[in-house]
């Protein structure tokens, strides 16, 4: 029962009578009058949404590196419920079209911070469900006419109330004016203005790739007022991240292999310029989920096992290697 | 049906934003037939009045604000599981942003007021062609701390009202904003789901 203090409200039935205070008044003193009035429940469910949402920004500042894109978010999260207040006093908002072009190159954090975003859009009230749908151009292209709008409206209909996110959205233009890759782009534009109050289309790819992608199709550029560019992890980060997968799965390094770990990353960097693989958190799991299996393979016949031994990565589960190690410079 | 206890239910909102007209069709969405509408004037004793939904509708609702000038319930039968609950519908007087000059329309107001601090479910009536503003804001400032509130975004059958409603249901997360149209009775199944989720 919505119950309000008992001392006090007579006086203030009294000045609303007498014409001493307008009902709008009388309103904020009752919500004023001390926690006493408020129904906890609601309270509890608020503060739930509001954990989640700090749960989420955590989140997003524990990942290593990417300052920038932490500092946008947390200007869209304001942004957004700046734009919320002004709507609930009447004041003029600017439409909320947060449709993003993210750009940078694989393993650089544009899926994760995807992920996160959609959950902040969904405990502030943006979206729906804050979901995230990952799909790529075989997912949106089909192969005979008509088929291309039909599959990109499944992908549109499985993402409304959440985000869709397109990654090598560039390669929708790929192919030329007969391409069906166009039909797909159209799709998605006439998407973005059907339902731009239920959906927020991401468009991930290569930096290069998405400006060459959006400068030819002028349109486009526009509906995507938010670009965030996702540059390549520095050593450092990479050995931070290198640090925090392993204290996940609980192993640890040796110098040696910490060495070792470093060596190759720094080998990888001296790639020719533009390298993909140069700051890029996915190699650096992919070394140690690989370490991790060359450690099984030599503990496996040992007799006894310290909890030390199941634990620690050795330089030699690093060091060159013939299966799964293409790609990687000696 | 056995009866499981009874709930109150203020209706809520500016003048003319339909209040009396939501009341009287909500009565009918839930089964009510006739209603028995209690007055309850300040100025002498409370009294019932026996009406058709249709004479309901012709005496009670009007153009003019402040036709209300008392509080008018309705008990209404909401079942829930096995048990039926009593919901005790009231329909009240328009609440203004400024000190209204008539004393009759304040000593109403004021038993808005009073009648808030009676009720387990508030539901505000607003008309969402227009921001939230002034007396609309407080009513939902001081809803915002309470499960039972909710804000009926009314007249959706009108044109461009429902790209407001939708609008304002996304500014007043956590709020629920319900769509309802008090003429047609869109989005009274969801009030109903509202209020029968919460008895």
């Amino acid at each position: 029962m919505l119950t309000v203090g008992s001392d006090g409200l007579d006086g203030i039935f009294g000045r609303l009578e007498r014409g001493e205070m307008t009902p709008g008044e009388a309103f904020r003193v009752f919500r004023l009058s001390g926690p006493k009035t408020a129904d906890l429940r609601l309270e509890a469910a608020e503060g739930a949404g509001e954990k989640r949402l700090m749960e989420s920004f955590e989140e997003l500042e524990s990942l290593v590196g990417l300052a920038g894109v932490k500092r946008l978010v947390r200007e869209l999260h304001a942004f957004i419920i700046i734009q919320k207040e002004r709507t609930l006093q009447g004041l003029t908002t600017e439409p909320m079209v947060l449709h993003m072009v993210f750009k940078g190159n694989p393993g650089t954090g544009k899926t994760t911070v995807a992920r996160i975003l959609g959950r902040i859009l969904r405990n502030t009230g943006v979206l729906e469900k804050g979901h995230l749908i990952e799909c790529e151009r075989a997912d949106l292209v089909g192969e005979y006419i008509g088929h291309t709008a039909q599959k990109t409206r499944e992908q549109i209909k499985r993402a409304i109330g959440g985000i869709l996110f397109v990654d090598e959205g560039y390669s929708l233009a790929r192919g030329g004016e007969k391409d069906f890759g166009k039909e797909a782009i159209d799709t998605l534009v006439k998407a973005m203005e059907d339902h731009k109050d239920e959906l927020v289309l991401i468009l991930a790819g290569y930096r290069n790739e998405m400006r060459q992608f959006l400068e030819s199709n002028p349109g486009l550029e526009s509906r995507f007022p938010i670009h965030i560019d996702f540059p390549d992890f520095t050593l450092d980060e990479l050995m931070e991240i290198a640090d925090l997968m392993l204290e996940r799965r609980q192993y640890t390094l040796t110098p040696e292999s910490r060495q070792a770990i470093r060596g190759k990353l720094l080998r990888y960097r001296r790639l020719p310029l533009g390298d993909e693989n140069a700051g890029n958190a996915r190699l650096v799991r992919n070394m140690i989920e690989r370490a991790m299996r060359r450690q099984a393979l030599r503990l496996v016949g040992r007799p006894s096992l310290s909890r030390a031994d199941l634990q620690t990565i050795e330089a030699v589960d690093l060091v060159g290697d013939a299966d799964g190690d293409a790609g990687c410079p000696a | 049906m056995k009866s499981a206890g009874r709930k109150g239910a203020l209706v809520i909102g500016r003048p003319n934003v339909g209040k009396t007209l939501f009341t009287i069709n909500f009565a009918e969405f839930l089964g009510q037939r006739r209603l028995e509408v209690l007055f309850r004037p300040r100025d002498g004793a409370s009294y019932t009045r026996l009406y058709s939904i249709g004479q309901a509708r012709a005496d009670l609702v009007d153009d003019h604000p402040h036709r209300t000038l008392c509080l008018q319930s309705v008990v209404l039968r909401v079942p829930r599981g096995k048990v039926a609950w009593r919901v005790v519908l009231t329909d009240s007087t328009g609440l203004t942003d400024d000190i209204h000059p008539a004393s009759a329309v304040r000593r109403a107001m004021a038993d808005t007021l009073r009648q808030v601090a009676d009720s387990v479910f508030i539901l505000h009536v607003v008309d969402p062609a227009v921001p939230l503003a002034g007396v609309d804001l407080d009513i939902l400032r001081y809803g915002r701390a309470h499960d039972g509130y909710a804000v009926l975004a009314n007249k959706v059958d009108l044109p461009g009202r429902a790209a407001g409603a939708l609008a304002l249901a996304r500014a007043a997360v956590p709020v629920t904003v319900v769509p309802v149209s008090a003429m047609t009775r869109a989005g009274f199944g969801e009030v109903r789901a509202f209020v029968r989720r919460r008895l």
